[in-house]
């Protein structure tokens, strides 16, 4: 059974982890971005120095 | 908001007379850096591969939380005040380098993240968490710190 207390402490956790998904979400695509820009970055150097294989 | 009168301050300032004229203390200090660095992902990886339940399945992840935490704390504080002193030697060749503003950047996130997200979070007990929760706050935390490690070490080669 589920009482006024539980409830009182269920609802910051609720907010708390709808908070961290949102945050984490934010992050995870950021890093995401930053990551596959130096990689791009890396393999137009790399083609620049050795071509494209061809 | 232009960062350059600090820096162009550090490149003049005590620290960095030591730092460029003493080859010996700035290896003593890099090596607590990486040690700072080492502690730090090491506490990184131990709480977050027990929050995604990989390792040391049978000790309770609050426990592991609380204790790596403490570490973690150490690690961070060691890192930072090794940073200053080594970034102080080539703090104008730093100012214009974009890997170390890109380390700055995933630093500042990822105290952010540790104190205002992740410790928040995991005051709670952890089986009232959604487990999915959990498991991407550990993701997340391993992302962004791996992100500061290999950035920081991309500043060498860029």
């Amino acid at each position: 059974m589920t009482n006024d207390t539980d409830l009182e402490t269920a609802a910051p956790h609720k907010r708390r982890q709808a908070f961290t998904v949102l945050f984490c979400v934010a992050v995870l695509g950021t890093l995401l971005w930053f990551w596959s820009e130096q990689i791009a970055e890396v393999m137009e150097m790399l083609e620049l120095a050795y071509g494209d294989g061809s | 908001m232009d960062l350059y009168p600090f820096f162009d301050w550090l490149d003049t300032s005590l620290l960095a007379d030591i730092s460029k004229a003493y080859g010996g203390v700035f290896a003593v200090v890099q090596m607590f850096h990486l040690l700072g660095m080492s502690l730090l992902g090491g506490m990184v990886l131990v709480g977050d591969l027990r929050l995604l339940n990989l390792i040391m399945k049978d000790v309770p992840s609050e426990m592991v939380i609380e204790n790596t935490h403490k570490w973690f704390n150490v690690g961070l504080i060691t890192m930072i005040v090794s940073g200053i002193f080594m970034s102080s030697a080539v703090s104008l060749k730093l100012y214009y380098n974009e890997m170390f503003w890109a380390k700055m950047a995933a630093l500042a996130v990822g105290v952010a993240f540790v104190y205002l997200v992740r410790k928040p979070l995991l005051t709670a007990p952890h089986e009232t968490l959604k487990p999915s929760v959990v498991k991407l706050t550990a993701i997340t935390s391993i992302a962004i710190w791996f992100t500061v490690a290999a950035s920081g070490r991309w500043i060498g080669f860029s």
